[in-house]
């Protein structure tokens, strides 16, 4: 293999060879373009001996306003308003009137209902929605991906539902915001 | 015309293909199998139709075509075939098939032929897509148009003519010695093979006669039946089956055991692939299953005892602990368990059928099973591997999302990992625990990964016995004519959850509305059977009745099981002993003489061998190494340490990514002639008529997991072989994480499996960067499970310290340590993992240089107080030190190269009063010589050196040991132990090469420092 290497020509000779070949190109348009490329990089060379990084050009314009590690970042609270942990708590925990549910998974609604409405005994998974839904209301994007992370593992988060009549599907977290 | 056109470009597709593969004539006089002779013919042969180059094809063959210019140009040449071009003679002899007295049936026109050959091989390449493939029904897929009648200008009124199909050099229904047929028939004929329960996929294979041959078996004249005595066979297999899963559902309700309903004909569909694979030579299958089903196979095709099987559902028995002090590991859940078994077959046969034991990790057994399989092949001399065979079984899920699986395919046609094929079988039951399957895979079906590697697929209706029945036997033809791999699909479903807890219609509600209501596959072939009239009632109640009394009988004497004690070990294992026994430690040191003769062997070349100018330089090097007995260096040290092993009998095998040269360009255990490209490997050449695969070393493809797995599964096979994996660099070992996590580590302790695979992972510091440096040494000292303030009997005679660890970790420094410690792995009556990491920067170290007379088998000669005759666990310092040396003030304790520059500072500052010492064998810890240091150096403060951010490395497993040995030894605590070392750091090593300096030096000046460590 690399006794074939050493004698064959680079991609850029061959093209070269081809221009020509064509009349379309003249030997000094190619050399103006190699002299033009050496110079620039000899500049760039010299360049960099003296070069200095940019402080922070790694952020994209997403993340402006971010701390790295040597900025304090103060604590924030994390807690929401009642109300709207209300409302978005009733709307993660009502199913449409035409919707059939396993009975199984109507009683754990039910159940959630219940948790919202006595804002007590709130499970896990209750939780974690709580979380995923009132970050929604205020405009974030959440996902949430896996193996089998739509009912859960554990039978536990149910957040699509499958209509047992249909097969139609439907999740809660879709409907916690205005459009 | 538009269809036409199409077709056209698909007809010059095939044509040329057709006929660019046609042999010269003066070959086809010579191979009589290329004549179909026939009792119609009124000549003894066809005349072979003559070669013409593609281009004249391409020019002129099909282009600007018409059904008008087609026809006239046929009258033209059948008035007189010398009137037109060579390639239309070429065409209309093929297709019309002149020579033939049935040719030519009356009103088929060419265009016709075309279209009826273009129909055919529609359904060859498509017919899959119209197959009932589905027991539920569910599966709603649009039916490719190529397979409608109207799109080749039939119509219905073409249903009862006649036409003629022959090709030459064709199979199937295209074959020339099939007779003419009405169109109806050709459909029905189609149909039959093509859509009905079972789906083929073989189109994809570019290799004419495998196609040709799986042709030969799928259109066949009359679709393929069983008689009564095998149906009745089949019959009790399915029966076996089903009962198998009711009658533990029913004793065990609530107990996960991921049953295989659904899919019980997998059980007859295996035993018939294994007698079709006897009846065809093969005599050992190695078997890797996931957890569904996995009972069920244990029990009716492995023969675990059912008794045992059943006792295992009851907490499972675990043997007195205290009877002989037996060694129990920590065990595993039953649907995990592996188990061998000598079955007689049908054909009077035995086969031995061996379940690997696996782990939760979908298809990470795969790999082990075919590596297992290829030692199963080296050890009986299966040059041809049709003796033994590997059986895969996946779930479908896994089959399209697990890497490993297309890891592990790639495995199968490589020289040093072929296994000659392995049968896939895909338990399909279509749903993923919750997902379906258009979430869970992008391509059609789980099986498209296959294709990949040109294997046949064969989709099959798991609801029907006899279609999965044949194609499981022709899986096993396949395996054992072409020997590569196959793919049998059976689609089934799951009539309960992913487990007998678990609720599927939350989330596949119209699903199992179906499966509610769906009988079982042996409800339909009993029905099927009663239906014949060729069994009665009576003689399925008779099986039923016979299967409820053994299993009832086997239940009952499960409430007694007591465990074979060694039922684990193989025929290659005997003799080896368990962690409860003691293995005396031996000597690995090799004769003198036998050093000479060997390192001559492998530092000799042939004489008309042309090696590059640099390799030469290197191995006359090394012939003066050996002449000399005078500084080997690493590179040597390996090839005597592999070369005296196979001397005395044993199998070496190393394998990685690009091990044959090593990544440092040191190995060179494969040249190349720069000439004329001829290999040659000095380690072929070490004994009289060695085995030209008894030592192997391979690069492999760029995987790490499918790799380790696969060497894994080789080193099981066989103690007597030293198997090694050499990962790139130590840090992409990580890749085959699940290897170390699921099986090296704890396979001993789960399934009571020994192996002594060693992994070498290159290692050390030299400012390459955080993927070039690491092999994450702290994770596999943190797997280790001997307990840190424990001092276990270090008494030579009474050691068992290693048995009774999970694995080995060692950080050698010299050629001749690590010599001794491949040898090691071989000369010991039990087998461990061994975790080695690898130099780099001390393959061409000037001091890591170690003399002949270490590597011997002398007591008491110039060198022998340097090495001795074993592994050393500990270097220590120097030779010269008394006992008590109470003038060093400081003793490093340290491991791998990091020894090296610590000396080395040591001299530059004058340190003479500190002593360095290498630790070796960092796990299991080397408490009695750790304490042998502390005593010789009473005055000395005690310091951990690494090179290594503190995090990572060895301390956090040293520190705590460390400090167990201290304390027996009145030494002092944690606090008296000094840290010298990198700060803690989330990379293992910076990107700056100036930094990477400074942090060298700093470390190695702080351990030399003048005034006392701080203790961190």
């Amino acid at each position: 293999m690399y006794q074939v290497i050493k004698n064959h020509p680079s991609s850029l000779k061959l093209y070269e060879q081809k221009l020509l070949g064509t009349s379309e190109v003249m030997k000094e348009d190619v050399q103006r373009i190699h002299d033009k490329v050496n110079r620039i990089l000899n500049e760039e060379f010299a360049k960099s001996k003296d070069y200095v990084p940019n402080k922070r050009d790694w952020l994209s314009a997403y993340w402006t306003g971010f701390k790295s590690p040597e900025q304090i970042s103060r604590v924030r609270n994390t807690g929401v308003k009642p109300k709207i942990l209300k409302r978005v708590g009733q709307a993660i925990t009502t199913l449409p009137e035409n919707f059939k549910p396993h009975r199984a998974v109507k009683k754990i609604f039910e159940l959630r209902a219940a948790m919202i409405e006595s804002a007590q005994g709130i499970d896990w998974a209750v939780a974690e929605a709580l979380a995923f839904a009132t970050l929604i209301v205020e405009g974030n994007h959440v996902r949430l991906s896996g193996q089998d992370v739509e009912r859960g593992t554990f039978s536990h988060q149910h957040a699509v539902l499958h209509d047992q009549e249909t097969g139609a599907k439907y999740c809660p977290l879709d409907h916690v915001a205005m459009n | 015309m538009t269809w036409f056109r199409a077709a056209s470009g698909a007809a010059r597709l095939a044509l040329r293909r057709s006929l660019a593969t046609r042999t010269p004539p003066a070959a086809a006089t010579r191979c009589g199998r290329c004549f179909h002779s026939t009792a119609m013919r009124p000549r003894s042969a066809a005349p072979v139709p003559r070669a013409v180059p593609l281009s004249r094809l391409s020019d002129s063959f099909l282009d600007g075509t018409s059904s008008v210019y087609l026809e006239e140009l046929q009258r033209t040449w059948e008035a007189d075939p010398s009137s037109v071009d060579e390639s239309w003679d070429n065409f209309f002899r093929n297709f019309v098939a002149q020579a033939s007295p049935s040719a030519g049936v009356s009103g088929q026109t060419i265009q016709e032929s075309m279209q009826l050959l273009l129909l055919v091989r529609a359904y060859q390449v498509n017919g899959h897509m119209m197959a009932k493939l589905d027991p539920l029904g569910l599966d709603d897929r649009a039916v490719p148009e190529d397979l409608r009648l109207g799109l080749y200008g039939f119509t219905e009124a073409d249903l009862d003519r006649e036409f003629f199909l022959g090709v030459w050099r064709m199979s199937g229904f295209l074959s020339e010695n099939r007779p003419v047929l009405t169109l109806r028939e050709i459909l029905n004929k189609l149909q039959q093979a093509y859509c009905g329960p079972i789906g083929y996929e073989y189109m994809h294979i570019p290799d004419r006669d495998k196609c040709n041959w799986l042709r030969e078996k799928i259109e066949t004249a009359k679709p393929k039946e069983y008689n009564k005595d095998r149906r009745l066979v089949m019959l009790d297999r399915l029966i076996w089956s089903t009962q198998f899963e009711n009658f533990l559902a029913t004793k065990w309700a609530t107990a996960k055991r991921f049953g295989l309903e659904g899919g019980e004909t997998l059980i007859p569909g295996m035993k018939e692939m294994f007698d079709r694979a006897a009846d065809l030579g093969v005599e050992n299958i190695v078997i890797g299953m996931p957890h569904r089903g996995r009972l069920n196979v244990l029990g009716n095709v492995v023969r675990k005892p059912l008794s045992q099987i059943f006792s295992e559902f009851t907490g499972g028995t675990r043997p007195v602990e205290g009877e002989d002090g037996l060694y129990t590991g920590t065990g595993d859940v039953k649907y995990h368990l592996g188990t061998s078994y000598d079955r007689p077959t049908r054909g009077g046969n035995r086969i031995h059928l061996s379940l690997v034991a696996n782990p939760s990790h979908l298809e990470a057994v795969d790999p082990v099973v075919i590596g297992k399989t290829r030692a199963k092949q080296f050890y009986s001399n299966d040059a041809d591997r049709t003796k033994n065979m590997g059986i895969l079984i996946h779930g479908d899920g896994s089959f399209a999302g697990q890497g490993v699986v297309y890891e592990t395919l790639h495995l199968s046609a490589l020289p040093n990992y072929t296994t000659g094929g392995t049968i896939h079988i895909v338990v399909n039951n279509q749903v993923a625990f919750t997902t379906d399957p258009r979430a869970g895979r992008s391509s059609q079906y789980c099986t498209d990964v296959a294709k990949a590697l040109n294997a046949p697929i064969f989709h099959v209706n798991g609801d029907d016995l006899e279609a999965v029945v044949c194609v499981c036997e022709l899986a096993a033809e396949w395996r054992q004519t072409f020997h590569s791999d196959v793919v049998v699909d059976l689609i089934c479903y799951r009539r309960f959850g992913h487990n007998e807890i678990d609720e599927p219609s939350f989330t596949q509600p119209k699903m199992y509305q179906v499966i509610k209501n769906h009988p079982s596959s042996l409800k339909l072939y009993e029905q099927k059977l009663l239906g014949t009239g060729e069994v009665m009632k009576e003689d399925v109640q008779r099986i039923h009745d016979k299967v409820n009394r053994i299993l009832n009988e086997e239940f009952a004497k499960s409430k007694d099981y007591v465990p074979n004690k060694r039922d684990w070990l193989s025929a290659y294992w005997t003799g080896f002993k368990s962690p409860e026994q003691i293995s005396r430690v031996r000597n690995t040191g090799v004769k003198p003489e036998i050093l000479k003769r060997v390192g001559q062997a492998i530092t000799t070349l042939p004489e008309n061998f042309k090696p590059h100018r640099a390799v030469k330089k290197i191995f006359e090097l090394r012939a003066a190494m050996i002449e000399s007995g005078q500084g080997i260096d690493w590179a040597v040290a390996e090839a005597l340490a592999f070369a005296t092993l196979i001397v005395e009998g044993n199998h070496v095998r190393l394998s990685g990514q690009d091990v044959e040269r090593g990544t440092f360009s040191h190995r060179h255990a494969v040249l190349h002639d720069q000439e004329t490209g001829a290999k040659y490997c000095p380690l072929d050449h070490v004994a009289m008529d060695q085995n030209e695969e008894l030592f192997t070393v391979s690069n492999s493809s760029l995987s790490e997991f499918a790799v380790l797995g696969f060497e894994l599964g080789y080193s099981m096979e066989n103690p007597n072989s030293l198997v090694l994996w050499e990962a790139q660099f130590g840090d992409f070992a990580n890749g085959a994480q699940v290897m170390f996590d699921q099986f090296l580590s704890s396979g001993e302790a789960k399934w009571l499996r020994q192996t002594g695979l060693v992994v070498l992972l290159p290692h050390g510091y030299d400012g390459q960067g955080p993927e070039h440096s690491s092999a994450r040494l702290e994770r596999f000292l943190q797997m280790s499970d001997d307990n840190p303030f424990v001092i276990p009997e270090m008494e030579p005679t009474l050691r068992k310290q290693i048995q009774e660890c999970n694995w080995q970790v060692v950080n050698v420094t010299t050629p001749a340590n690590y010599f001794h410690l491949l040898r090691r792995q071989i000369h010991r009556e039990f087998r461990k993992p061994l975790i080695v990491t690898a130099p780099k920067n001390l393959l061409r170290h000037k001091d890591c240089k170690s003399n002949l007379s270490e590597f011997d088998d002398v007591e008491g000669h110039l060198g022998f107080d340097k090495q001795g005759t074993r592994f050393k666990r500990l270097i220590k310092d120097r030779n010269d030190h008394k006992q008590v040396e109470e003038g060093v003030n400081r003793l490093i304790l340290c491991s791998g190269k990091v020894y090296y520059e610590l000396d080395e500072e040591r001299k530059k500052s004058e340190r003479g009063d500190v002593a360095i010492c290498r630790v070796e064998q960092l796990c299991p810890f080397p408490y009695d010589l750790i304490q042998r240091e502390l005593k010789r150096y009473p005055n000395a403060e005690i310091v951990w050196c690494q090179e290594e951010p503190m995090n990572m490395g060895a301390y956090s497993y040293i520190s705590p040991r460390l400090f167990t040995a201290m304390k027996a030894l009145g030494r002092g605590s944690f606090e008296d132990i000094k840290y010298v070392g990198r700060a803690p750091s989330a990379a293992t090593a910076t990107g700056f090469l100036s930094v990477h300096a400074q942090e060298q030096s700093e470390l190695v000046k702080k351990a030399l420092q003048a005034e006392p460590i701080k203790f961190l």
